[in-house]
């Protein structure tokens, strides 16, 4: 799923030349290379969504960055993680937190509940990367369902072949399957996505495809048609009948609730046997109100507190007014639901604060931060550099582009490559 | 109902000398909205006319191999991928120009033709406004008029009234053909329930939009719907 970015665009200080010392670009490539690459990836790479309205999602050129800079980045993901990792284990063990991150009421119980914890099949999450004037920063953890693992692999694999001094920053596809792989040991995995959602359709099938490569058996199929039999997942479909080895959820955690009448699906986070990924607590920072409960915690996240903007709750004054300050849902998936004030005209800017005072629970306000523009052959461009850690440890890139300071549909896929002499 | 070209040579206007581009005159954007293999035929036949078809099925078949007469998909897309093996050998012995003009290629069961088994492949599918080219993207193109094909009988569809009513509302002339004989008429698509709400991807997520056709697909699984 792509993942929201936020960002604002004041006139900074900061020049593009600045910009430039961390993350260039290459040419592009020749019209008949790229058609080919385009195609490839397409028919190969399961990247169904190469073309959104009027934009061209991939781009033609590679963004380069310098090693040392992937090298800092990555061991800051990795904090990352490791932070977040702790916080939530202590946040399941309080529900008054709970309470707080705007998660649904019967998810909430199902995380509150005193089963174990459903294991997991391995953990992957992406953490957005901006630059801008205060150096990199965060614009949040995606450590519920991360996507862009075709694009993150696979195209940027195919655009690093037709630059041989450049190379990867890594494979998260081949890191994240491997992980699965060998947590399901060869048994038949069940990738769930929601129905009539195509972006998500290829991610399930990019990643199917590379599980079956390791020997696992796959099954693309909806939540409900997984059932929980003593805790054991499973698939109740017409062409197959019986039980998983592991389960990959690509499937919002909050929408889960929506199965009420549905048997089990708590067996999704706790109760459960069969491994699932992402893990049951991965939703808890997924939550765009997990800073609120910082002050809370006993766990120290240094790593989360220098590179993630104050947030605020809604019920809070200083973003009212402020222009400095943005507004997002507790569990915005997309860019869509990142509301920046100055690019919303003053109606639907309005709707939106009506919106977060109605249920100040499902908001959050978050502090700007001001995006440095790279040059591109396509002119200035805003970076969102998605690093994902798998199994907690830095695995590869998925990079965007946008025109303006905001990461959403509309933002150009862009494959990150490394120089090595840099 | 299976289609002929003569739907298409209804609309063409009686004083186009017999060219190559059929609807070359105000040079409609076809909107193809058929039963999908219907819909790939008429659109190689529009290939020969200097149009270019742009499939947009966006269905996964069922990827595992399955015994023969079994209806384990919602949406049945063999025949369709039939269809598009088929037609491609023709499209490959054509040589379009560049700026040959689209048509757009819709499966008009992608949501599903029959009510789903719950133990089915749930394959349906809802096409998006940015699935298609904006307005502004047409008029830059001289593009002042898009015409709707769909199923005999039937109107647009409620996903694409979404897309129709943008391009409506950004100056764009919408006719839609009926029926195989009949000649285009205007179309005049109103205001969609949740049209342009912003958040469609929250708003489906919280609940609050299902089966109107704009939003996403979290709608369909039935046992939240």
């Amino acid at each position: 799923m792509t993942t929201a970015a936020l960002t604002m665009n004041r006139p900074h200080s900061c020049p593009m030349r600045e910009a430039a010392a961390e993350l260039r670009t290459e040419a592009p490539l020749e019209a008949g290379d790229f058609a080919q690459l385009r195609r490839k990836t397409m028919l190969e790479g399961c990247k169904w969504d190469v073309q959104v309205g009027d934009v061209t999602a991939l781009a033609p050129f590679p963004l380069v960055m310098k090693r040392s800079v992937w090298r800092q980045l990555a061991r800051q993901a990795e904090k990352l993680d490791a932070e977040a990792v702790a916080a939530e284990e202590e946040i399941s063990r309080r529900p008054d937190l709970l309470h707080r991150l705007g998660l649904p009421r019967a998810l909430r119980k199902a995380l509150a509940a005193d089963e174990p914890l459903t294991p997991a099949a391995g953990r992957v999450v992406r953490f957005d990367f901006h630059l801008t004037t205060e150096g990199w920063r965060i614009s949040e953890g995606n450590s519920d369902v991360p996507g862009g693992f075709s694009e993150a692999s696979h195209f940027t694999g195919f655009m690093a072949g037709h630059f041989p001094h450049l190379m990867p920053a890594g494979d998260p596809a081949a890191a994240w399957c491997g992980a699965l792989a060998a947590s399901a040991a060869g048994g038949p995995v069940a990738l769930l996505s929601a129905p009539g959602l195509m972006e998500d359709h290829q991610v399930v099938a990019f990643l199917a495809a590379g599980l079956n490569a390791r020997g696992c058996a796959t099954h693309l199929a909806k939540p409900e048609q997984v059932f929980w039999h003593a805790g054991q997942a499973h698939l109740r479909t017409q062409w197959y009948r019986g039980p998983l080895a592991a389960v990959v959820r690509f499937y919002q955690a909050e929408w889960l609730p929506r199965f009420a009448a549905h048997p089990g699906w708590q067996h999704f986070f706790r109760g459960g046997k069969t491994p699932v990924t992402n893990p049951p607590l991965g939703i808890l920072s997924e939550s765009k109100r997990f800073p609120l409960l910082w002050n809370d915690l006993a766990t120290p996240l240094p790593t989360w507190r220098a590179l993630l903007p104050a947030a605020c709750d809604p019920r809070a004054r200083p973003w009212f007014d402020d222009p400095g300050w943005l507004l997002k849902t507790a569990y915005c998936n997309t860019g869509e639901a990142v509301c920046i004030r100055h690019l919303l005209t003053p109606w639907p800017w309005w709707q939106v604060k009506l919106q977060a005072r109605l249920a100040p629970g499902g908001w959050v306000a978050q502090r700007c931060f001001e995006s440095v523009p790279v040059p591109t052959p396509l002119g200035p461009r805003h970076v969102c550099v998605g690093i994902y850690t798998v199994n907690g440890k830095a695995a590869g890139a998925y990079a965007r582009l946008a025109g303006k300071p905001l990461i959403d549909h509309t933002a150009v896929d862009v494959a990150l490559l490394l120089d090595p002499h840099e | 109902m299976t289609f002929s070209c003569g739907r298409i040579h209804s609309c063409q206007p009686r004083s186009q000398p017999g060219g190559r581009l059929i609807l070359i005159g105000a040079r409609p954007w076809p909107i193809v909205d058929l039963p999908g293999p219907e819909g790939v035929v008429l659109g190689a036949l529009l290939a020969e006319r200097g149009y270019r078809p742009v499939p947009l099925y966006n269905a996964l078949p069922l990827p595992n191999s399955l015994p023969i007469g079994r209806h384990e998909a919602v949406v049945n897309v063999l025949p369709t991928l039939d269809a598009l093996r088929r037609e491609a050998e023709r499209l490959a012995g054509l040589t379009l120009p560049p700026d040959a003009p689209p048509v757009f290629l819709l499966d008009a069961h992608r949501q599903g033709a029959v009510l789903p088994d719950p133990e089915m492949f749930d394959n349906r599918s809802v096409c998006f406004t940015t699935d298609f080219p904006s307005a502004n993207f047409l008029h830059a193109h001289g593009f002042k008029r898009a015409l709707l094909v769909p199923s005999a009988g039937l109107e647009a569809a409620p996903d694409l009234s979404h897309l129709l009513r943008r391009w409506q509302e950004g100056g764009i002339a919408l006719q839609i053909l009926r029926s195989e004989n009949a000649r285009p008429e205007a179309l005049v698509v109103p205001r969609p329930s949740w049209y342009g709400a912003m958040f469609q991807r929250a708003l489906s997520a919280f609940g609050l939009h299902r089966a109107s056709g704009g939003g996403f697909g979290a709608w369909m699984t039935s046992a939240s719907g």
